[in-house]
């Protein structure tokens, strides 16, 4: 009885020294760490420019109006991204935590240099959440880039980030890309990664000046173009069209807004509502033979009251010359990146899948394979509905 | 003094030793007075407790005493023994009359309550049943208070409440025993159960456990309940406590023994389950999908009065990335200036809260609204402001507290309260982890748990499908056809009409 007693007081006593002493361990309070929404990339003499910036909670706690800015930025210079992280310390009274971490800007140089170690590390580094959205600073450095306030949002890399989640979802001619399509695009051998780009407007001036922000002017950031890579290296840029035909072919336009334009209709707006495209390998003559099939459906969102929508060839018109419109621009997107010799469509992949034996011929040298490659490009618009009014009320006017 | 036969036949001797054994109190009051018969005259001593007897009731006696007096018929020539008997005849019409020959039995009877009656030389003596204290009215419960329902609660007279109960069920099989605990409290219980439907073992059980009892008082249920649960250091309540009929009736037709005790509005209930305590007796008198849904919000409400302070510590403390963005920005923004860790911060304000509580219970009614001022406007309003608490905490401690509230039965409220405590604890040493360890251990504590032998979780662990109707949600009347099984043993289902009846429909069977 008396050894039961003593057991269980050891039990106990061994109990509450592991909750107490483990007490403190690992334990990181939310003040006492700087949180990274944003890391930016830049290639200097040294090796890596990596600039970080850290949520300022200070200035942005709502009560009390403090002159500040709501973020800090901080920059290290060295070799080794997770050294570099770490070191900022030196620098900041609070260790910097990147579970929060939004956005990654590479600088055009950078870029152009190799990401693959970033994305190793961004990877590999367990803190680091998977959802962040990559961005490429088009003939900038990612420092200049980071180095901005922004309206709206507060706080710039929300800014960033809500505005490239906003756009994919809402825009044909911007593109987002997770951590993990990133990668995998990179080690796949029949595709390859395509990031947006960032550019700054006129506007901006580099520096932090609070004061700027109380003129009314656009936000300096604008996200625009589309970085191509080969493997981990930027090799060029598609511009907004291209963009556009990009995004149709990977079947990401979950809905965006266009425009025909006739000379005799003059132009018409569409909005895509749905598209469904279907990428088709065959070989011929022993080489492979890519078939885009685009089904899109759109809504008339404005039209002149020189077309006549209530008539069903006026509607067939307009669908005629959607359907021009879209095969030029995924034409032209499919040109660049042929000259590129950058599959970013992932054809290769849809090779691989149909003709998994053949693919071994073309595997190695699939780059040079793809700009020969002919691509046809089907389309077909159909137009839904000419939204809440059919024709123009000013079309009556003019009888 | 005791021993049975050699009751002291003098009658002023008699009462100088019963006035001397109760310490010469002027309650005890004795009334002597003669009878004359044609031969001899016989001396009566009439003896009771003031407060304790009913006034009523010595009204009637006196009243029939008199008549017996005046009417002269009595003829008692043989001996005392006949007269004795034409006595205990007489008075059955107005109280029971019960018969004592020993000192013990006097005292026990003087101090219930009951007047006895000497008769000088004869070794034998009366009992009159005049017990009636004062006593409150039935009047609605005040720990539970509901919308829907009877509103008549149990008082603190035991023979109030098991008439209250009779007058729910008129059934022959309901049974009551009485029994008397507490060596000095001389306390009446009663177990109350219905005699067709509760299982025979539990009955037995029970009666075993209440009868094992020896201690000198019972001042409440709560004594009963320490004494019979069958794990008695678990912090989770075993046995239901109700103040409303109704729900004790409800108990009872599913087999469960109501444990009566005098002196208490509280009455007890066994076996009682886990989800017992998530129920209330008005569940029943809504519809069924409003009462599926508020059971859902009570379950809701009791995780989260048990986790939400816990949460608060790891997320903030291991977990970040667990926090959206957003909401991450904000609560640093608040945390920006406070001198205190997480953990330091809920602890400090649980306590408060805590002491607010316990202080607005205890305080005297008049001055309970300065603890509100206090409690809001000084402790809330001015922590956050000066900044030695975010607001966040806060909002949690709000949270937990409303929360609580939300648990019908005070007992597990408590249970919660203290636990929450343990939770934070493990959640500051080990995050989210050692919260679900926490919760880990809690379900199997909870597992092992019996309640007289019946699993404190059933039906869910032992599963019976069957009896899941009435747990988190309660289906409609015509669907529980079935009596708990762990509880009664009847297996005659309670419900004979199986779909809503309507007037066609008998029509149609009538055919």
């Amino acid at each position: 009885m008396k050894l039961k007693k003593r057991a269980f007081i050891i039990i106990i006593l061994t109990t509450m020294l592991c909750i107490f002493l483990s007490g403190c361990w690992n334990n990181r309070r939310i003040d006492s760490l700087a949180f990274a929404i944003s890391m930016g990339f830049d290639k200097t003499d040294k090796g890596i420019l990596l600039t970080v910036e850290v949520l300022n909670p200070h200035a942005i706690a709502s009560q009390k109006t403090i002159n500040e800015p709501t973020v800090v930025l901080y920059t290290e210079e060295g070799q080794s991204t997770n050294e570099l992280v770490r070191k900022i310390i030196t620098q900041s009274s609070r260790k910097v935590n990147v579970t929060h971490l939004q956005t990654v800007v590479f600088g055009e140089e950078f870029a152009k240099e190799g990401i693959s170690d970033v994305l190793d590390y961004l990877t590999r580094e367990h803190q680091v959440r998977t959802d962040l959205y990559f961005v490429v600073a088009r003939e900038n450095t990612a420092y200049r880039i980071l180095n901005n306030l922004t309206k709206l949002d507060t706080n710039p890399s929300v800014k960033l980030s809500a505005s490239l989640k906003a756009s994919d979802e809402t825009w044909a001619g911007t593109r987002t890309v997770k951590v993990i399509d990133l990668v995998n695009s990179i080690i796949s051998d029949g595709a390859e990664p395509a990031i947006t780009g960032v550019i700054m407007t006129g506007h901006s001036k580099v520096d932090d000046n609070l004061d700027d922000l109380k003129e009314v002017k656009a936000d300096p950031l604008k996200i625009i173009d589309l970085a191509v890579f080969k493997k981990d290296k930027l090799v060029g840029w598609l511009n907004e069209s291209e963009c556009k035909g990009y995004n149709y072919v990977t079947n990401h336009v979950p809905s965006s807004m266009t425009y025909v334009e006739d000379r005799d209709y003059g132009i018409i707006g569409l909005e895509v509502i749905g598209t469904k495209t279907k990428v088709e390998a065959s070989l011929e003559n022993g080489k492979p033979i890519i078939t885009v099939n685009m089904k899109i459906r759109v809504n008339i969102e404005s039209a002149t009251d020189k077309i006549d929508l209530s008539k069903g060839d006026n509607i067939h018109y307009v669908e005629n010359l959607a359907e021009a419109k879209l095969t030029k621009n995924v034409g032209l997107s499919i040109m660049k990146a042929k000259r590129l010799q950058s599959d970013i469509f992932g054809f290769g992949d849809v090779v691989h899948r149909t003709y998994p034996k053949e693919w071994e011929k073309f595997k190695d040298d699939w780059d040079k394979e793809f700009a020969k490659m002919p691509v046809v490009i089907k389309g077909t618009v159909r137009v839904v509905k000419t939204g809440t009014i059919s024709n123009s009320y000013f079309m009556k006017e003019k009888k | 003094m005791n021993g049975e036969i050699n009751f002291n036949v003098n009658i002023n001797e008699n009462i100088n030793q019963i006035k001397g054994v109760l310490g010469n109190s002027n309650d005890l009051l004795v009334r002597i007075f003669d009878i004359n018969t044609k031969k001899t005259v016989i001396k009566l001593a009439i003896l009771y407790i003031s407060g304790l007897a009913d006034e009523k009731k010595l009204d009637n006696l006196s009243l029939e005493f008199n008549q017996l007096i005046n009417s002269n018929n009595y003829d008692f020539q043989k001996s005392l023994d006949t007269f004795y008997e034409r006595l205990k005849a007489s008075f059955l019409c107005s109280s029971k009359a019960m018969e004592g020959f020993d000192y013990e039995t006097l005292y026990n009877q003087i101090l219930s309550g009951n007047t006895i009656i000497l008769i000088d030389g004869y070794p034998k003596f009366l009992i009159f049943e005049t017990f009636g204290p004062e006593s409150r009215s039935v009047s609605e419960p005040t720990s539970q208070t509901i919308v829907r329902g009877p509103k008549e609660g149990f008082t603190e007279k035991i023979s109030t409440n098991i008439s209250q109960l009779r007058r729910i069920i008129k059934d022959k099989s309901m049974k009551i025993e009485n029994m008397t605990i507490g060596d000095l409290t001389k306390t009446s219980v009663a177990m109350v159960y219905l005699d067709q439907i509760a299982k025979t073992e539990i009955v037995d059980e029970v009666r075993t456990r209440l009868s094992n009892i020896q201690v000198d008082g019972i001042l409440e249920s709560g004594y009963i309940e320490e004494f019979i649960k069958d794990d008695p250091y678990s912090i989770f309540p075993t046995v239901l406590n109700s103040e409303k009929p109704d729900s004790v009736a409800a108990g009872l037709l599913e087999g469960k023994v109501a444990i009566v005790v005098d002196g208490t509005p509280f009455v007890l209930t066994v076996p009682a389950f886990f989800t017992d305590f998530l129920q209330v007796s008005e569940d029943y008198y809504h519809h069924f999908i409003i009462a599926s849904v508020v059971r859902i919000i009570r379950i809701i409400s009791l995780f989260l009065s048990l986790t939400v302070p816990a949460i608060y510590i790891a997320l903030t403390t291991f977990h970040h990335e667990m926090i959206p963005t957003p909401l991450l920005i904000s609560i640093a923004s608040q945390r920006e200036g406070v001198p205190f860790p997480p953990f330091f911060e809920a602890i400090l304000m649980e306590l408060t809260f805590e002491v607010l509580r316990e202080a607005g219970i205890r305080m005297p009614r008049a001055i309970g609204s300065a603890i509100s001022i206090v409690g809001a406007l000084v402790l809330g309003q001015a922590a956050v402001q000066a900044g030695i608490i975010s607001a966040v905490v806060v909002i949690i401690v709000s949270l937990t507290a409303i929360t609580s509230f939300a648990i019908p039965n005070y007992s597990l409220s408590n249970a919660i309260r203290i636990l929450r405590f343990i939770m934070m604890i493990l959640a500051n040493s080990f995050g989210i982890f050692g919260l679900y360890v926490g919760i880990m251990i809690l379900v199997l504590h909870l597992s092992k748990l019996k309640s007289i032998g019946v699993p404190y979780l059933t039906p869910y662990a032992p599963r019976i499908y069957r009896e899941n109707k009435d747990t988190f949600l309660r289906y409609p009347f015509w669907k529980l056809n079935n009596r708990p099984s762990m509880t009664s043993k009847s297996k005659e289902p309670r419900i004979k009409t199986n779909a809503p009846i309507s007037g066609d429909k008998q029509q149609q069977e009538l055919k």
